[in-house]
């Protein structure tokens, strides 16, 4: 990922930290980020980044000024930023807000208020109302960590570098982490111990009566914790619990306790028993079908946790705070290391209620007599329409973070979408599966590129939610159909080898296409004349 | 504060290893900006401060534990 660098102060020594990482580009010269964004030929736009990160110092960019006479300078400055992200609608442009500190001495009377220069900063960045901008919470570190310690007078007025080494540490960590969630690889599960954890005491000792867990004191602090696990689970974080208890005194606290607040329901999976907690772990992404390295386990007991890092050390197992009142800026770092997210969409608000299904579907299966009874009496609904504008983020979503049922693994952003949807050449078709045990939201994604009267499957994903059922099947025939109507005569397509997607290595072959080439790096094209396609069991209903 | 550890603060803001008998002109990275960086680091992280009029009078790492007054 390349990413670009842009302030009104010296930021190159950021820019070094971030060069492990990514590529990175800051600017020749002092203050020139204006001219970089508005210049075509400047070296922003040869470096042309993915990412470009505006990092603004509002004590350097507004000295001693007067609110009247900040707000044309916010304008002006924000008229550029507007130009270049039209310009730029492919690019992520991240701008921070600012601190702004009025360094006149006055008397006591004259309050200085500099706070409505900041709330005009981040109002016209809205206001510009731009998808590929995003506002960068800088002054909410400046706030958590005192200017005394972000800001240096040293490196101010003797290299033009505002920040301290430690100030920039601290933004350097936060601002990579936005960049790492551009990328993807969050976490998608945390399994949680009970006792200690999510109320302080024992269950088995204490009883319902005597665990901590309240709306003051000692207890607020577990519930605090419980609000910000639920905060994390409406942003599409999986909750589950391993936990070593009767399973009888645990779900009494959970069904019947008045300040428990994850419910039930917020969990997709409960495992209280007396097993050890990497069983119940492994178990917990089988049934759930995700990998373990997308897991994150939380227990206070060091044993617990040294015991899950030995036997899986593909689970994420960070150190629990010993002082409980630490319980609070530890889930937020928690957040910031594993879970930080750039937008969350409707599917990932009922990914709880998925996962859920999910099991019950898995039970299903055991008690059916065939593999094909069970997908019969899934009662699937399988419904494909043409891509609107409000599927946009998931569909980009859907390309980023699709890996396993991925025939090509290209990944695009929604402009790229955009543009396609009002191309002719392309068909874009967005499909969602529900069957009787819940909806699975959009899992189906296919883009066909269209030349005279051959079409060329782009791109064919599907989420691994709603793998080995056969839907493969109904949508091709489906997209076939759609071709057929539009007056083409064969299909493409193409398999593309990655790590990952291996479960779609014969997909093709599978669907009645027949092999054409085969390159060097694995990749291997089909063809099928949509005269001759085979008939395919279908086990959906098709609903337009 | 050890004079390792000193050390290891400098090879760190200038990304190459440097010891004791190092000094300024020698290393190309150490130009004004890293050499502010190095004094920077050294006074955040051991809490302590070295005063502007020093940093014109430091060129080797030498100095650096002297003004510190580590030997």
């Amino acid at each position: 990922m390349k990413i670009a660098i842009l302030s009104n102060v010296n930021v190159d020594s950021m820019g070094e930290k971030l060069n492990d990482h990514f590529q990175v580009y800051t600017p020749p010269g002092f203050n020139t980020w204006i001219n970089e964004i508005s210049n075509d030929n400047s070296g922003l736009n040869l470096f042309d980044p993915d990412v470009v990160f505006i990092l603004i110092d509002g004590i350097s960019l507004f000295p001693e000024t007067r609110f009247e006479d900040a707000i044309p300078i916010i304008d002006d400055l924000m008229s550029f930023i507007g130009k270049y992200s039209e310009k730029n609608s492919k690019k992520r442009i991240i701008i921070s807000n600012i601190d702004v500190k009025d360094p006149r001495l006055v008397p006591f009377k004259y309050y200085k208020d500099t706070s409505r220069i900041e709330n005009a900063w981040v109002e016209k960045i809205k206001s510009l109302n731009r998808e590929n901008i995003y506002i960068f919470d800088l002054q909410g570190l400046i706030r958590d960590n005192g200017r005394n310690s972000m800001y240096s007078d040293k490196g101010w007025y003797f290299g033009g570098m505002r920040f301290s080494m430690n100030g920039e540490k601290i933004i350097v960590s936060e601002v990579s982490k936005i960049f790492f969630a551009f990328k993807g690889g969050q976490k998608k599960c945390i399994v949680l111990d009970l006792d200690n954890t999510l109320w302080g005491g024992i269950i088995g000792e204490d009883g319902i009566n005597g665990i901590s867990l309240s709306d003051v004191k000692e207890g607020s602090q577990y519930k605090d914790f419980q609000k910000r696990l639920k905060d994390l689970k409406n942003m599409g974080v999986l909750l589950a619990i391993a936990s070593k208890n009767n399973f009888d005194d645990a779900i009494e606290v959970i069904r019947n306790h008045p300040h428990m607040v994850l419910k039930e329901e917020d969990f997709v999976s409960m495992k209280i028993n007396w097993d050890p907690k990497y069983v119940n772990i492994q178990k917990i992404a089988e049934d759930l079908n995700i990998g373990l390295n997308s897991i994150v386990f939380i227990d206070d007991d060091k044993f617990e946790r040294e015991s899950v890092k030995t036997q899986l050390p593909e689970v994420e197992v960070p150190d629990f705070p010993q002082d409980s009142t630490m319980l609070a800026k530890w889930i937020t770092q928690l957040q910031k290391d594993y879970f930080e997210f750039i937008e969350v969409t409707e599917e990932d608000l009922e990914k709880t209620e998925m996962y859920k299904s999910q099991e019950k579907r898995k039970t299903l299966l055991e008690q059916s007599a065939s593999f094909e009874d069970y997908l019969s009496s899934l009662e699937m609904k399988l419904k494909i329409w043409n891509l609107k504008k409000e599927d946009l983020p998931r569909a980009a979503q859907l390309t980023q973070k699709t890996n396993q049922f991925n025939v090509t693994t290209k990944r695009y952003t929604e402009f790229d979408l955009e543009k396609m949807m009002a191309d002719p050449n392309f068909s874009v078709y967005i499909g969602s599966v529900a069957d009787k045990f819940g909806d699975n939201g959009k899992v189906v994604f296919l883009i066909v590129k269209k030349d005279k009267d051959i079409a060329y499957i782009d791109t064919f994903l599907m989420s691994c939610r709603v793998m080995g059922r056969h839907i493969e099947d109904h949508v091709m025939d489906f997209v076939e159909e759609e071709m057929k109507k539009q007056g083409i005569k064969k299909i493409r397509a193409s398999y593309i080898p990655t790590k990952k997607n291996i479960s779609v290595k014969n997909l093709w072959d599978d669907l009645g296409y027949k092999r054409i080439s085969e390159g060097q790096n694995g990749e291997v094209s089909y063809e099928i004349d949509l005269e001759n396609k085979p008939e395919r069991k279908v086990y959906s209903q098709l609903v337009i | 504060m050890k004079k390792e550890e000193i050390i290891n603060v400098i090879s760190e803001v200038l990304n190459r290893k440097v010891d004791e008998n190092t000094s300024k002109e020698e290393i190309q990275e150490w130009d004004s900006l890293k050499h502010l960086q190095i004094i920077m680091e050294i006074e955040e992280r051991f809490n302590v401060a070295i005063s502007i009029n020093d940093l014109s009078k430091i060129n080797s790492v030498k100095d650096i534990l002297n003004i510190l007054k580590i030997s």
